[in-house]
């Protein structure tokens, strides 16, 4: 223990005189770590975005197996619905469960300027109540039954005509913005919000999309589930709204980190290769240094550590600045995915991934020179210029 | 040339870092060529992109456009052929094996030719409502031949007879379309709309047409989207050149700043490793390189040689890295789910050119300072020992 302590010790003393051999590592394992992260930092955030969107004390309610989009259920089923048991319901006593629309609205990224769209959510009058974090920041609701916008703080970013005041084109004609709301990080502030009854109008439909419902409690899904499931009349699939999430972004997400990791995957190996080069030049620098250490009864221990915890600090050291870049660079930045507005995040835990791969790398390049320091001939070692 | 042996004899002599920075060369140009391919491959499909072709779609998506909008847009000034385009999204046989599965009418031989299905093939697919043709690449992904079922699960659309599966057969095997490497399979218009429910007939599809001038492609959108703008059924017409990019960024994804950045970073990430190994090289060497200039080299030539010695190792890496990236392209279609329609790099000469270019820039960055201490050497103080 003793010994490793001061090989450490003057291992580290010796650092700075090979300072330009060890930015290689260091550089190297920025490079990895910083895409790494830039290129997941994507996925974190729509992760991030999702994760708010669902909470687990709502259940939506669409047609069997598909995505809110394409869903459809006949009016009827929206009272069906509302009377099964497990349902929250407000002061007045009626049960939070709504019929929601979902259309697009062809609209201009003001960023990029290409052709793209958002989404207008129809909602009604419980919509809001089931939806805790709404805020209004600007201007007014829209009035029901009348053909107003309000849009969300996230979409703004990213969509052009979409202040105060601007007429967005719906089928039926213009359509004013008369309010701007947040819902706290929610992938609903990437859309418009309007009176569902006249959106429905507007756009020809006449099924709702989906029907959300506050449970009384987490646990209450179950039982809510399974009434619905037993109900003859109604042709369902029902979700918690945080699995719903999960699983409409997972396909996405799970792809874009598949050519995170296979380009992170590639780069890691060039780091190990540089890793190597620089250690096996670092033992040949310190081959004397280390056959005075064994000369004077050091064990081989020691001199393996020492090496390895060298590879493992500038690695490290390296990982962090890699953050730190991509951080700086990303962190925070806007993105839209076709109408859903997030922002890119590199999150602690995003960090922690980065500085495993570091003491991966670290590891895989350590190793060899290590072995190859403990074995080094003590004569040959002494003899060394 | 008679340089060689020398710069041979330098590499040859610390073995282990010749080959470690070898590697990671290579390892950094296989990310190079990877990314900087599938630019290329990006570039080819735009250029594939017919410029005098247009694609009509519903502006609001809630809001289809019946089929009889094809009359009415090929009525327009400027526009010469129109064929209706209907698309069922669904799998064959398992969730996991989603099937793009189109139909056209018959004017799809004269806007499409580029599908390259006949005028009988379209009458063949026309007269058999069951009848399905599959390019080869599809024919081989699902294994089949002339004359096999081809049942096609479509949970969205609505059919007449109740149920969610076409019970399509394979009535014969297309070329593939340089377009979509990954396959389609085709079906006819009409037998799309047959199997339909009622309330679901004749309308909910695209139309694809052609225009007389190419250069009026932008114009011609907007004239077709203000004829239908204030009727029934508003559309959106897109240039077939915009779609790819706008597929991207649509995606959030600018594609470009992420190849570039990648290949950068990678190419970032070995300039300071051969950077580093040269100047150890040629501080190890010193009293050799006095040695050369005594006895006549010139400065340029000890130059030439500590570049050349950094250049070997960056252009055979270069070439070995960009080699492993063709094959990796080659070989990845195997490796993915059928489903992922990801185009494929596609290292061009431009791209090896590219590469190759840049393999000659990292070598003379990291050999520049190295180079310049030798060229400016004292030969008395380096033969004395004492510039190290």
């Amino acid at each position: 223990m003793k010994q490793t302590v001061a090989v450490l010790a003057m291992n580290f003393k010796s650092l700075p005189s090979r300072f330009w051999p060890s930015l290689v590592v260091v550089v190297g394992m920025a490079c990895v770590v910083g895409v790494l992260l830039s290129m997941m930092s994507f996925t974190v955030g729509i992760v991030t975005a999702t994760t708010n969107s669902g909470d687990p004390g709502r259940a939506i309610v669409l047609s069997p197996s598909a995505g809110e989009e394409v869903s459809n259920l006949p009016h009827s089923d929206l009272s069906l619905i509302a009377d099964a048991p497990g349902i929250a319901r407000d002061a007045d006593g009626k049960p939070l469960a709504e019929a929601e629309a979902l259309v697009t609205v062809p609209m201009v990224n003001k960023v990029k300027h290409f052709d793209s769209e958002m989404g207008l959510r129809g909602v009604g009058p419980q919509s809001l109540k089931l939806r805790p974090k709404f805020r209004l920041v600007e201007g007014r609701l829209f009035q029901p039954g009348k053909r107003e916008l309000i849009v969300g703080r996230a979409a703004q970013g990213q969509f052009a005509n979409t202040r105060l005041g601007d007429k967005v084109i719906l089928p039926d004609g213009e359509w004013p913005i008369v309010g701007v709301f947040t819902v706290g990080g929610d992938l609903n502030e990437s859309h418009f919000l309007a009176d569902r009854d006249t959106v429905m109008t507007a756009n020809k439909i006449a099924t709702y999309n989906s029907v959300l419902v506050r449970l009384t409690s987490p646990a209450a899904f179950a039982g809510f589930k399974a009434a619905l499931l037993r109900n003859g009349t109604l042709q369902v699939s029902v979700e918690r709204e945080t699995d719903y999430y999960l699983r409409t972004t997972a396909q996405f997400s799970g792809f874009l980190n598949a050519i995170a990791y296979m380009i992170g995957g590639i780069m890691a190996l060039g780091a190990i290769f540089g890793a190597l080069n620089t250690m096996y030049a670092a033992v040949a620098a310190r081959a004397r240094e280390i056959a005075t250490l064994r000369a004077l009864g050091f064990g081989a221990a020691p001199v393996v550590l020492s090496v390895m915890s060298e590879t493992l600090i500038l690695c490290l050291a390296g990982a962090l600045i890699g953050a730190c870049v991509a951080s700086a660079l990303f962190d925070g930045n806007q993105k839209a995915v076709g109408s859903n507005v997030f922002n890119l995040t590199i999150s602690p835990g995003l960090v922690l991934t980065g500085i495993i791969w570091a003491m991966v790398v670290g590891l895989a390049g350590g190793l060899l020179p290590s072995i190859h320091a403990a074995r080094l001939s003590i004569v040959d070692g002494l003899r060394a210029s | 040339m008679k340089f060689l042996p020398l710069v041979l004899a330098a590499l040859a002599r610390r073995k282990v870092r010749t080959v470690l920075t070898l590697l990671s060369v290579t390892v950094a140009f296989i990310l190079f060529g990877l990314m900087i391919g599938f630019n290329a491959t990006l570039e080819h499909l735009g250029d594939l992109a017919h410029p005098d072709r247009l694609l009509v779609q519903a502006r609001y998506g809630a809001i289809q456009l019946p089929d009889s909008l094809k009359e009415r847009i090929a009525a327009i000034p400027g526009v010469t052929h129109v064929t209706v385009r209907a698309f069922i999204p669904g799998y064959y046989r398992d969730q996991k094996n989603f099937a793009f599965v189109v139909g056209f009418d018959q004017d799809a031989a004269v806007v499409v030719p580029d599908a390259k299905v006949s005028a009988a093939q379209y009458q063949a697919l026309d007269q058999d409502l069951t009848g399905i043709l599959l390019t080869r690449a599809y024919a081989k992904t699902f294994g089949k031949k002339v004359g096999d079922n081809f049942p096609f699960k479509a949970p969205q659309i609505p059919r007449a007879d109740g149920g969610q599966t076409w019970n399509f057969h394979v009535i014969g095997i297309m070329d593939d379309m340089e377009s979509s490497p990954g396959g389609f399979a085709l079906t006819s218009l009409k037998a799309i709309n047959l199997g339909k429910a009622n309330s679901a007939r004749y309308k909910g599809n695209t139309f694809t047409l052609l225009i007389s001038d190419p250069a009026q492609a932008d114009a011609m959108a907007s004239r077709i989207d203000q004829a239908f703008a204030n009727s029934g059924s508003p559309t959106h017409t897109v240039t077939e050149k915009s779609i790819l990019q706008n597929a991207f960024a649509n995606a959030g994804i600018d594609i470009g700043f992420v190849t570039e950045g990648v290949a950068g970073a990678g190419l970032f990430m070995i300039l300071f490793l051969t950077g580093n190994g040269i100047a150890q090289s040629v501080r190890e060497r010193i009293s050799e390189f006095a040695v050369l200039k005594t006895i006549g080299f010139s400065d340029g030539g000890v130059m030439v040689l500590v570049v050349a010695e950094a250049a070997i190792p960056c252009l055979i890496g270069a070439a070995l890295g960009v080699g492993v990236a063709a094959w990796l392209a080659h070989i990845f279609p195997t490796l993915l789910p059928r489903n992922v329609g990801l185009p494929m790099p596609r290292i061009t000469p431009p791209v090896m050119f590219y590469a190759l270019t840049s393999a000659v820039v990292v070598a003379f960055l990291s050999a520049a300072l190295p180079a310049l201490r030798i060229a400016r050497l004292d030969i008395a103080t380096a033969l004395s020992g004492r510039a190290a």
